[in-house]
C-alpha cells in the first residue's frame, strides 16, 4: 500500500522520494496502521489538516466499503463447508507468516541479552494478565527505553 | 456485550499497534474470545476473511466485527476507535516536537521490544485454534519458509493454502 502511494506521489508530483521516505519513517514511529499514519503525515505536508483528513478518509474509505458489502454474504461464506476449508487454509498461512515476522525481526535488528529478555518476559505477563496488556506494555517500552542506555554501548 | 465496551477494546488495541497488524490480533483475540464475546473458531473466521480483503488487517477486523455483531453503524465506530489513539498521537506529536525530545534509537529498541512480544502472543494465540490439523501445519510451515526465505508477496501463500486446503477437502469427500 506504502509503494503504491509513493509511485503515485512521484508520478503526480506532488512529493519526491527522499521527502517520503523522511515522512515514511516519521509514520513508522506512532502506533497504528503505517498506510494511514502515512496518508495523514503526507497530507499534513501537502495541505495541513483538511490535506490528513483528505488522507485518512481517502485510506480508510474503500476498506470499509469492501467489508461492509462482504459482510452482507458473512453467513453463507463462513457455513459453507467449502469456505470453511477455504479459510482453513489461509489460516495456516497465516501462522507461517506471523511466525516469519518474528523470525525477521529478531534477526533484523541488534538484539542483546538485555533486550531479548525483556520480550520474553512481556511475551509472559501479556499472555498471563490480558487484561492488563496496556499497562504491562507501557511500561515495558518504558523501561527498555530507561535501561538502554545503560546496557546498550 | 455492550458496543461501548467493545468500542473501548478497540481503542486500547489501537494504542499499542506497533509494527503492524499483526501485533493487534493475538490481543484482540484474549479480549474477544477471551471475554466470551465471540468463539474462537468465528475469530479465525473473521482474520482470515480481513487478511483477504484489500486494506489493513485491524481495519478490516474492526470493520467486519462492527457490522456483524451491531450493522453499519457499529462497523463505523469500531473501526474509528481502532484509529483514534494513533491519530491523537500523531496530532499530538507534530504539536509536542518542538517540546518534547526522545532519542529516535532507543525509542525503536524499546519499541522492538513491545513489538516482538504482541507477536509472540499473537503466533501463541493463532496456533491454539481447536481446527488446525497436519494439512494447516504443512501449509504454515511451508508459508514460513517462502515469506522468510523469498521475495513472495504475502499473499501468495495465503491464496494458495486456502486453494490447497479446499483441494484437500474435495479430494477427501
Amino acid at each position: 500500500m506504502v509503494g503504491v502511494m509513493e509511485s503515485n506521489l512521484k508520478n503526480k508530483q506532488w512529493m519526491n522520494g527522499l521527502d517520503f521516505l523522511e515522512l515514511f519513517t516519521i509514520a513508522q514511529s506512532f502506533p497504528g496502521v503505517l498506510a494511514i499514519n502515512t496518508a495523514v503525515i503526507v497530507g499534513w505536508r501537502l495541505r495541513g489538516f483538511w490535506g490528513a483528513t483528505a488522507g485518512f478518509f481517502g485510506v480508510i474509505i474503500p476498506p470499509v466499503i469492501i467489508i461492509s458489502f462482504l459482510s452482507l454474504f458473512y453467513e453463507s461464506i463462513t457455513e459453507s463447508e467449502y469456505a470453511q476449508a477455504f479459510l482453513l487454509g489461509i489460516y495456516g498461512a497465516m501462522v507461517g507468516i506471523v511466525a516469519s515476522l518474528i523470525y525477521k525481526i529478531i534477526k533484523s535488528k541488534r538484539w542483546n541479552i538485555f533486550t531479548l529478555l525483556a520480550s520474553l518476559m512481556g511475551t509472559v505477563l501479556l499472555s498471563i494478565w490480558a487484561e492488563l496488556a496496556l499497562p504491562i506494555f507501557i511500561v515495558l517500552v518504558s523501561l527498555v527505553y530507561m535501561g538502554t542506555k545503560k546496557w546498550m554501548p | 456485550m455492550k458496543l461501548g465496551q467493545m468500542a473501548v477494546v478497540f481503542f486500547f488495541v489501537g494504542m499499542m499497534s506497533f509494527g503492524g497488524g499483526w501485533t493487534t490480533v493475538g490481543l484482540l483475540q484474549t479480549q474477544l474470545v477471551g471475554n466470551g464475546w465471540i468463539s474462537a473458531l468465528g475469530f479465525g473466521n473473521i482474520v482470515a476473511i480481513a487478511q483477504i480483503t484489500p486494506g489493513p488487517v485491524s481495519i478490516n477486523t474492526a470493520t467486519l466485527i462492527g457490522i456483524r455483531e451491531y450493522g453499519i453503524v457499529g462497523g463505523i465506530i469500531l473501526t474509528l476507535a481502532v484509529v483514534a489513539f494513533p491519530l491523537l498521537a500523531i496530532v499530538a506529536g507534530f504539536l509536542l516536537s518542538k517540546h518534547l525530545k526522545l532519542d529516535r534509537g532507543r525509542l525503536m529498541i524499546a519499541l522492538g521490544v513491545g513489538t516482538l512480544s504482541m507477536l509472540a502472543l499473537t503466533l501463541l494465540h493463532l496456533l491454539a485454534i481447536p481446527a488446525i490439523n497436519l494439512l494447516t501445519i504443512a501449509i504454515g510451515l511451508s508459508s514460513f519458509f517462502l515469506v522468510t526465505f523469498t521475495k513472495i508477496n504475502n499473499l501468495i501463500p495465503i491464496f494458495a493454502g486456502g486453494a490447497i486446503s479446499l483441494t484437500w477437502y474435495l479430494l477427501n469427500k
